[in-house]
Order: structure tokens, then C-alpha cells, then sequence
């Protein structure tokens, strides 16, 4: 009977997950940046949970703000009002139980992928036999252990972004953040990256921030999606995605992933038509 | 392999003209020397005469002056490139400093240290320093803003964003000021040996100008041609080991 009641709840229409210990809490989160002539809002009352182990998208078009939600996130930016909270305290910098993943790899070019993916470890003045064997579990499970002694001009950009996503979970966060990771990637790659993100987070399994404004790319690997729209930007709509995983290429043509990202392809005209 | 094959043949062809030049025009040898009389004053100089003594007194002041004023180049620029205080602090002298023109400062330095070799090393360290200083200050501030940021998301701490980052972005640009150094620190070195010494390649060269000794004069100038080629290949080569991902870095940021 439980078994049942269980097997039905996941296919249930979106409802929001019971709010037990969010992760992260965003409270009327506003950023204001001072510019010559007046001044820019970025993000207007922003409100936002996160859960444990949650792959959340952030999707919206150019502008929207959802990079400076990033920064918030990473403890990077202070907002102007509101608050963030991480585990109920406030983020008031880079916290140690964060990664983060940007649009362009960010490695340092003088250190090998296995150096590169050690830089958060070193930072935090872990155990130096651990993180090296963390690092070296973590360039096998990005596919690149033959590769870790390789520079990272040597290196295409697809393995420099693995190995970006390797050194993001190098110390064990309990959140990672992405920053558009996949964008500078050409659409090859792309997908493929897609599926293998998916993989790497069943087996670390922590909750991710994937700011992304490609709609199918949110659809395939999130269980959440926030559409936020620009000037200022401003939560949307929040969407769970209640597809089964492990997802693959084939489940992009499942009538639910095409409906699903045709009603968000509406939503987004609706935005850009209004902005 | 090939463009040492071209160098040799060029250089053959120079000195046959120089050679030439000299009997066909009856060039007198206290205007310019033949290149025999040339390779026989280096000979003379090298191994009978005290050519060895003057070089290692020019290479000594040279090494130990490029040293010091990089060394110093590279602490006060570090400080005042990480601390806004220190720039304050200290640009404007360091601007009036390099307003002024070094070897009008030749004079002076040699009253307050004397004749020897320190005045040599003063002079050679001050002539060294501004390059030196603004590759240092140039090189760690152009360090890619979204490296630092990334350090910064990873909690690294200043001195390890110093190491870690910094220094490796800034190490061709400091590479670079080496460079320039080289070929200063030369000059510095020469200025000094003029306007007083009794040791060095630069003493030399003023010594035999008196007695006209055109051919002494120019085995001086070789050999301080072949110090400066030595010193610059040698910065080149520590430089290519340590910045080993120069091109392959620009080819990353690009993708």
C-alpha cells in the first residue's frame, strides 16, 4: 500500500516539495548596482528555496539577473536588501561546503588537471593523501583520468570544463554552483556534457545551482526549474520537473520532456515579448 | 640549423668587406682596426694581458648591480601592487627617480661609494630598476580578474592568491623586464667604468682611446657584445623553462 501510495506521488502534477531544511534560502533577495545615471536593478524581491540533493535550473533570457543570483549564492556578492541563507545562516562570503563552475573553465594554465582539481583542497588546507585520492576519483568519474598530468592549453575546451566540474566538487560540497558551464562549448560537446553531468551528479549527489538559458538543457537535468524574467529580474514561474532518471537523449522526444519544453519555448516568447 | 648556416655565411661576408674595406681605402689603424689586428688584440688581451681581470670586474659589478636592482624591482613592486598604501607611498619617488636621467647621477654615486666596485654595483642596480620595477607592478595587476574571483569562491587566502596566482601570470611579463635589465645593467656597468674606474671592460675601452689603440678598444666592445648575448640567452632560457605555458595558455583563454 505504501509502496503504491509512494510509485503514485512521483508521477503526481508539480506540487512543491514539502520546505523541510532548504539548503538555501533566498528571502526578498534585491541587488541594486550603482551606475553613472541613476542605477541598475539586477534582481527585485527574489524568493527561492533549495533543497538537500536537488538539481535546480535557473533559466532565463540574457539579462535577467541569474548570474548575479550565482555570485549571491557563492558568497561572491552581498545583496543590496533581503537575505540568503545557507543551512539557516546568512552567507556573508565563499563558504567551504560550496563549489562553483564557471562559463569558462577558469584553470590556472601552469598546473596539471590533477593540480587544478586539488586547488580547493589546498585552499581549505585539507588532508593532502586524501584530496589527492579524491582528485584522482574525481578526473575518472569525468572521464579524464589518462589526462591528468596534461596542461590545460594541451587539453580541449570539453576536458577543461571537466576537469572545472571535477575541481567543483573536489572538497565534497554540499552545493555547486553553474554558471552557463556548457555555453562556451560547441553543440557537440554540449549534449554530450549533458548526459555526463547527469551521471557525475547520481554519484555525488549534492544539490546544484545550473543557471543555463537553454531550455532543453534545464529540462533534461533538472527536478526544478525557476524561469526568471529581466528588468529587474524577477522569479517567473517554478516548474518541477517530474521525469523519471536516469534521463537519456532518448527521453528528449518522451512527449513529457517535448511538452515541457514547449510550454517553457511560450513562456520565454511571452518574456522577451514583454522585456 | 639552416639560419645558422645563413648567420656564418653573412658574418663571413661583413667581415671579408670590413677586411677589404680597410686596404682598398688606406684606412689609417687608429681610425679602425683590420679585423686581423682585431682578433690579435683578443688574443693578446686573452692570454697574455689582463683582459680576464677587466672582464670579471665588469661582470662582477654587472651580475651583482642586476641582482640587486631587480631583486629590489621585484619586492617594491610586489608590495605596492598588492597595497594601495605602498603606491601612495612611494610612486613619486619612484616617478622622480625615473624622470631623472641615471647616469647624471654617475657623479655623485661615485663620490658617496667611492671608486671600487660598489659604486659600479649602485650604478648598475639603479639603471636596472625602473624596467624592472614596471614589468613587475604591470605584469601581477594584468592578472586574469577570473582567476583571482575563482580563487576568491574557493577561499584562498591572499598570500596563496599571491603564489598561486599572481606570480605565475605576472612571470612572462617579469621575464620580459630580465630581459631589458640585461642589456641596462651593461650600460650602467660601462657609464661608471668612464667616469671613474681603474678596473673593467668600460675602463678599457677610455684607456685605449688616450693612445689611440683603435683595435684594443674593439676587442673590448666584442667582448661586451658576447656578455650580453651570454646574459640575454640565459634569461631567455631560464624564462622558456619556467613559463613553459605561455602560448598554450593565450590558446585556452580563447576557446
Amino acid at each position: 500500500m505504501k509502496g503504491v501510495k509512494l510509485a503514485l506521488s512521483t508521477y503526481e502534477a508539480p506540487s512543491p516539495q514539502p520546505v523541510t531544511n532548504p539548503l538555501l534560502t533566498a528571502t526578498g533577495v534585491s541587488m541594486v548596482y550603482p551606475a553613472r545615471r541613476g542605477s541598475t536593478t539586477a534582481l527585485e524581491n527574489l524568493n527561492c528555496t533549495l533543497d538537500e540533493a536537488e538539481f535546480l535550473s535557473i533559466l532565463g533570457p540574457s539579462g535577467c539577473g541569474k548570474s548575479t543570483f550565482l555570485r549571491l549564492a557563492a558568497g561572491l556578492l552581498q545583496p543590496t536588501s533581503g537575505e540568503l541563507t545557507f543551512r539557516g545562516r546568512p552567507i556573508q562570503g565563499p563558504g567551504r561546503d560550496t563549489g562553483i563552475v564557471f562559463q569558462q573553465p577558469t584553470l590556472l594554465p601552469w598546473a596539471t588537471a590533477i593540480k587544478n582539481v586539488m586547488l580547493p583542497s589546498e585552499n581549505l588546507g585539507l588532508d593532502r593523501k586524501d584530496s589527492l585520492a579524491r582528485a584522482h576519483e574525481l578526473l575518472r568519474l569525468v572521464g579524464l583520468s589518462a589526462y591528468k598530468d596534461l596542461y590545460p592549453g594541451e587539453m580541449s575546451g570539453g576536458m577543461c570544463q571537466r576537469v572545472g566540474i571535477a575541481r567543483g566538487l573536489a572538497h565534497r560540497p554540499s552545493l555547486l554552483l553553474m554558471d552557463e558551464p556548457f555555453a562556451a562549448l560547441d553543440a557537440m560537446t554540449r549534449e554530450h556534457m549533458m548526459v555526463e553531468l547527469q551521471r557525475i551528479w547520481q554519484v555525488q549527489r549534492c544539490s546544484v545551482i545550473f543557471i543555463t538559458h537553454s531550455i532543453p538543457e534545464a529540462v533534461f537535468l533538472s527536478d526544478r526549474i525557476v524561469v526568471m524574467g529581466a528588468r529587474p529580474g524577477r522569479v517567473v514561474r517554478d516548474i518541477n520537473v517530474d521525469i523519471p532518471r536516469p534521463r537519456t537523449l532518448a527521453t528528449m522526444s518522451d512527449s513529457r520532456f517535448v511538452s515541457l519544453t514547449r510550454d517553457l519555448r511560450e513562456l520565454f516568447t511571452d518574456l522577451v515579448k514583454i522585456g | 640549423m639552416r639560419s645558422a648556416a645563413t648567420a656564418l655565411l653573412s658574418a663571413t661576408v661583413i667581415i671579408a668587406i670590413w677586411h677589404y674595406a680597410i686596404i682598398w681605402f688606406h684606412v689609417p689603424n687608429y681610425l679602425m682596426p683590420a679585423p686581423g689586428a682585431v682578433v690579435e688584440a683578443l688574443k693578446r688581451g686573452y692570454i697574455a694581458g689582463e683582459f680576464w681581470k677587466h672582464l670579471v670586474f665588469t661582470l662582477k659589478s654587472t651580475l651583482l648591480g642586476y641582482v640587486t636592482g631587480c631583486g629590489s624591482a621585484l619586492l617594491i613592486g610586489a608590495a605596492l601592487a598588492e597595497w594601495p598604501a605602498v603606491e601612495r607611498l612611494v610612486m613619486p619617488y619612484i616617478v622622480a627617480l625615473q624622470s631623472m636621467p641615471k647616469v647624471a647621477l654617475a657623479p655623485l654615486i661615485i663620490v658617496w661609494f667611492g671608486f671600487g666596485l660598489e659604486s659600479k654595483i649602485v650604478m648598475v642596480a639603479l639603471i636596472c630598476f625602473f624596467p624592472m620595477f614596471v614589468n613587475t607592478v604591470a605584469g601581477l595587476r594584468q592578472t586574469d580578474p577570473t582567476l583571482i574571483e575563482m580563487m576568491r569562491a574557493y577561499s584562498g587566502s591572499r598570500w596563496r592568491t599571491f603564489v598561486r596566482i599572481k606570480v605565475p601570470a605576472a612571470a612572462g611579463t617579469i621575464f620580459a623586464g630580465l630581459q631589458i635589465a640585461v642589456v641596462l645593467s651593461l650600460i650602467g656597468a660601462i657609464v661608471a667604468e668612464f667616469i671613474s674606474s681603474t678596473e673593467g671592460l668600460g675602463y678599457l675601452i677610455s684607456a685605449a682611446s688616450t693612445t689611440l689603440d683603435t683595435s684594443v678598444m674593439f676587442a673590448a666592445l666584442f667582448s661586451l657584445a658576447a656578455l650580453g648575448i651570454t646574459g640575454s640567452a640565459v634569461v631567455r632560457s631560464v624564462h622558456r623553462k619556467l613559463v613553459f605555458w605561455g602560448k598554450s595558455a593565450s590558446a585556452a583563454a580563447k576557446e
